[in-house]
């Protein structure tokens, strides 16, 4: 009877052990899977948040108009005025303005230069022989 | 008018030259045309369009920025109006003369230091940097 007794509380603690496997099992099982969730969740968080970016990126230079600051642009009509001897230009809050003599001939080259500088305005003072 | 109608000619024909990064922008009563072409016939086109819409470029309300400057790596023939081009040792007119390439002769750009100036080899071995304006695709 006795022997009877404890094979049966032997059968019933290994059926207990079992219990504590499984349940300690299917806890590291949920841990894994939470955090594969995570992973996957960042990676798609991360997509989610590039995509704007490059949207951004790609619209920017559609929208903006890029104006030279005064000191770049003082410094590049120089090249571009050199080979104008009578052209004089003068800038000021991003506007080029153009004094002095030109023969018509060249005022388109002089004026290509110019626009090329990215100024905010160009306002042709110049007179014009010929 | 607005000024998208007063140049509507000018940006059809650019539309149709097929004038790439085409860009069309109106700010502050100015109105700003900005794109790239290969072709110095195109640029040239366009910008007589310009000073016939707007005689003499008097208005003050465009600017035009077509940049038909030979591309890096490829070979551009120097357009000067009939002188030599002078090459210097840096981007910039301050920079000291280290040669010249003739009116037409035909140079290699090896890089552009900024939208105004391209490093240029001759057929000669001279190397320098010259004002990209005064660069046509070959």
């Amino acid at each position: 009877m006795r022997c009877g007794q404890s094979h049966l509380k032997n059968l019933f603690m290994k059926k207990n052990l079992l219990h504590y496997y499984f349940l300690v099992f299917g806890i590291f099982a949920l841990i894994i899977g939470s955090c594969k969730g995570k992973s996957s969740q960042t990676t798609t968080t991360d997509t989610a948040v590039t995509a704007p970016a490059d949207n951004t990126i790609t619209k920017t230079p559609d929208t903006a108009v890029i104006i030279s600051a005064d000191d770049s642009l003082k410094k590049m009509i120089t090249d571009a005025t050199k080979d104008f001897p009578g052209v004089t230009a003068t800038v000021d809050q991003g506007v080029i303005t153009l004094t002095g003599n030109i023969t018509r001939d060249k005022l388109p080259k002089l004026m290509m230069s110019v626009n090329a500088l990215h100024p905010k305005k160009v306002n042709n003072n110049l007179t014009i022989n010929k | 008018m607005a000024l998208k109608d007063k140049y509507k000619e000018l940006i059809d024909a650019a539309t149709t030259a097929g004038v790439s990064d085409l860009k069309v922008r109106e700010q502050d009563n100015v109105l700003y045309i900005d794109g790239n072409t290969a072709n110095g016939t195109v640029k040239d086109n366009l910008w007589n369009i310009y000073n016939k819409i707007d005689p003499d470029f008097r208005a003050g309300d465009l600017i035009l920025n077509i940049d038909a400057s030979a591309a890096v790596g490829s070979k551009a023939k120097v357009a000067t109006q009939s002188s030599n081009l002078n090459i210097r040792k840096g981007p910039g007119t301050d920079q000291e003369i280290v040669g010249k390439a003739a009116h037409n002769e035909i140079v290699t750009v090896v890089s552009k230091a900024n939208d105004q100036w391209s490093l240029i080899r001759t057929d000669s071995g001279k190397e320098g940097y010259v004002y990209s304006q005064y660069l046509s695709q070959a």
